[in-house]
């Protein structure tokens, strides 16, 4: 009896790893394939980083009309030059400024009004007026951020003059300002980069799409080359032992990606200076789940998909749609509830989630169980219904 | 000629109804990203992004902080900490975008002229909520310090209204040019809903035209189409430019007049713009498939082609910003070309003077396929390619 078992998980081993075995050979002598899983696979993730490898906006011009032209006002352009973001232009009146604007030579104006010395000596508020246009997200993010901190540092000394003017003690004067001194502070992506927050999402949907373009293609070419659309392979497992094919060519892909998802989780972001705080174990332990769950879910599709080329056609426009439903641009608590629920049917929700909370927030693999138990939920799910669309193909 | 053309059309459309994926690649992947887009962002902004508060203080300060808090529309408070360890964590697994700190002792200090710090912490991990929750807190802290200030000049004596006008004396005035009600969804969807147009034109270009030369059947097109490629083309791609041109025009007329997207600039430009993509992103799928006139290899390379455009628009990050080769890059997707004569245009009303180049630019698409015609034209000729 025992002996019968083991001859069977003997045979059960030998022929996944026949499949295996060609599995990876035919995605090597298949250039198609070898160019999304490969080249891509490297080439991508490289292509993504350079993009954006400017990082930070700094130094954007932007126009100053100084009406006032006190030497108050004169302080606070000068302060506006200062900071890292905004380097400043001088512009004679709104037409030209205007002008300017709509060349793209500058981004936006700072309009400082005729009476803003005046009012500030009389003890009356005042009002700076900024011009932006909000084409380029990060320029409007930080024209704004720049602006507000002279705001803010202005207003501390003004109010501090204010009050010694009063009569009050340097002391006193600056607690009256500011009794309480705020304290911003980032704490993660403290850089305000934009590549170290959109780069290491990205990196996982890179590792999604392709896995699921290949795998698709895959696929699709050995239904298009059987007459009857059915999936073929020599030594087909029979329809009981399915699962046998669905691990042996998972496992193909699994160690392909193994290699590759090291490389471009691991060693991209530590090339291009992105935040890299998960330690290699923890990668691991989170690269397992998701890599199974993609793949799964890929041969899930195979369903669908006839022609070598459906698949490609069929899901290339996700990718965007992935990037949002993953909550990396717009905050997840703003989803409506359906598209919250429909984000949970991929993959790349959990796995861009997980590794941006670990790689970029300094989570560790207790912080993400909830991203980790999804993942290996999609797993059984997606190893289910991979084996049942198998089935179901070759019927 | 026009007998010709009109034949292949007819024969097009008996290829497009034997499928589903042409149906899928035209309507139903458009339809589907406008329904969502629309649909996830509808807030314009995003509201009551989740912070929270780690009270240690527990005092009139930080209970009247956590009431203007209340009366924020940006953030809401989903969860009071007990340390800044637990709400990190929390910030960690995202529940949060942001938390501030009442450290004890914060209102003896405040109000003992001792000018203690009130942290707050936000995250850029997540750019927009951080942001989001960096603005709310800074308002909360102006209103705070103008409540203790109150409290404390009146103590020393210091007359009403000079503490009024203390509060703040400067403000800034924000006008965001064309975009007045400041909503993330207008600036997104404005080019990411074109981005995807151009992209499944790229695509289906590509494989409709290279499903011909696959199935051996371009012999058949070019007889159908009198033996002029010209011809061929004009006749296949055409029912695909009537699709996408409707479907182009109709996001048009949704976005600026049914949603009144604001727009300076006049609106027969935005039609003219959005057909010239439609144009120019044919032209790109010819002349993939013409430069590999294999279906797999032009599907590969277009595919990984068009998605860049989305990045290289520079709607996120300004291609000012990318290294000198990336600028030069980034001219080489029709996406790009509209961003810019939307921008311009559109957002500035610059008119015709500082958007001609690119206008230019993307007639220049236009051309890309006669580059590849006769090496197109022999391969459907003599289908000398491999197509598996």
């Amino acid at each position: 009896m025992n002996n019968l078992k083991l001859k069977n998980i003997k045979s059960a081993l030998s022929q996944m790893l026949m499949i295996t075995w060609k599995e990876v050979r035919s995605i090597f002598k298949d250039s198609g394939v070898l160019l999304i899983l490969i080249i891509a696979g490297i080439g991508y993730p490289l292509l993504y980083s350079v993009v954006y490898l400017g990082e930070s906006v700094d130094e954007i011009p932007v126009g100053i009309i100084d009406e006032c032209g006190t030497n108050q006002s004169r302080s606070f352009a000068r302060k506006l030059d200062a900071t890292r973001e905004v380097q400043l232009v001088d512009c004679i009146n709104m037409d030209d400024a205007i002008k300017m604007m709509k060349g793209r030579r500058i981004h936006g104006f700072v309009v400082i009004p005729k009476d803003f010395t005046e009012n500030l000596e009389k003890g009356k508020q005042t009002t700076v007026s900024l011009y932006v246009n909000m084409a380029t997200f990060f320029i409007y993010k930080n024209i704004g951020l720049a602006c507000n901190y002279v705001m803010l540092d202005e207003n501390k000394n003004i109010s501090i003059q204010r009050f010694s003017a009063q009569g009050l003690t340097e002391h006193d004067a600056l607690a009256a300002a500011e009794p309480v001194q705020n304290k911003m502070t980032i704490l993660f992506n403290e850089g305000n980069g934009f590549a170290s927050f959109f780069v290491p999402g990205v990196l996982v949907l890179i590792i999604h799409q392709l896995l699921f373009l290949a795998i698709g293609m895959m696929t699709g070419t050995r239904r298009e080359e059987n007459e009857n659309h059915k999936l073929s392979q020599v030594d087909n497992p029979s329809q009981k032992k399915v699962y046998r094919y669905i691990i042996g060519q998972g496992a193909a892909y699994f160690l392909i990606y193994s290699i590759l998802g090291t490389y471009i989780l691991m060693f991209v972001p530590r090339i291009f200076g992105l935040p890299h705080y998960a330690s290699a174990w923890d990668i691991y332990r989170f690269l397992l789940p998701f890599l199974l769950a993609v793949i799964f879910f890929s041969q899930t599709w195979a369903i669908f998909i006839r022609n070598r080329e459906t698949g490609m056609v069929m899901f290339l426009f996700f990718s965007i749609i992935l990037l949002f439903l993953s909550g990396l641009t717009w905050p997840v608590s703003s989803f409506p509830a359906v598209w919250k629920y429909f984000s949970y049917i991929f993959p790349a929700t959990f796995g861009v989630q997980g590794f941006v909370k670990l790689n970029c927030c300094g989570a560790d693999l207790a912080i993400i169980s909830k991203e980790i138990i999804a993942l290996w939920i999609q797993v059984v799910v997606y190893f289910t219904t991979a084996c049942i669309s198998y089935r179901y193909i070759n019927k | 000629m026009l007998n010709c053309i009109l034949k292949v059309f007819r024969r097009e459309d008996k290829i497009m109804r034997s499928r589903p994926i042409y149906l899928y690649g035209t309507i139903l992947v458009l339809a589907f990203s406008a329904v969502f887009l629309l649909t996830l962002m509808r807030e314009g902004l995003p509201q009551k992004v989740p912070v929270g508060v780690v009270d240690l203080d527990n005092s009139y300060i930080s209970r009247s902080a956590i009431k203007q808090i209340d009366a924020l529309q940006g953030i809401k408070i989903v969860k009071s900490f007990s340390s800044f360890k637990e709400a990190r964590e929390a910030m960690q697994r995202g529940e949060i975008y942001g938390f501030i700190e009442f450290p004890d002792g914060l209102y003896r200090d405040a109000v003992n002229g001792l000018r203690p710090t009130l942290p707050c912490y936000y995250t850029e991990a997540y750019m927009v909520p951080g942001t989001l929750a960096y603005k709310n807190f800074l308002t909360m802290a102006n209103v705070l310090n103008a409540g203790v200030r109150r409290a404390t000049l009146r103590a020393k004596g210091v007359d009403e209204q000079m503490i009024m006008a203390q509060l703040q004396p400067i403000t800034i005035d924000t006008h965001s040019i064309c975009n007045p009600y400041i909503s993330y969804a207008i600036y997104l969807i404005s080019i990411l809903w074109p981005g995807i147009l151009s992209l499944c034109i790229i695509v289906m270009t590509v494989f409709t035209i290279g499903f011909e030369l696959k199935m051996k059947t371009t012999p058949e097109l070019l007889e159908t189409a009198g033996g002029s490629i010209i011809n061929a083309l004009i006749g296949k791609l055409l029912p695909y430019f009537i699709i996408y041109t409707i479907l182009g025009v109709s996001f048009e007329v949704l976005a600026y007049k049914i949603l009144g997207y604001p727009l300076m600039g006049p609106f027969w430009v935005m039609i003219l713009t959005v057909i010239l993509l439609v144009l120019s992103s044919h032209s790109v799928g010819i002349f993939f498939i013409g430069l590999f006139p294999v279906l797999r290899d032009a599907l590969s390379a277009a595919s990984l082609y068009s998605v860049l455009g989305i990045s290289m628009s520079g709607m996120t990050f300004p291609v000012e910003m990318m290294i000198p080769p990336m600028q030069g890059f980034a001219q080489i997707f029709p996406i790009r070309q509209y961003y810019l004569i939307y921008v311009k245009w559109a957002m500035l009303d610059s008119g015709v003077g500082e958007c001609w180049v690119n206008i230019l630019g993307m007639c220049i698409f236009l051309l890309l396929p006669f580059l590849v015609l006769t090496r197109l034209n022999s391969a459907m000729v003599k289908l000398n390619y491999p197509t598996k």
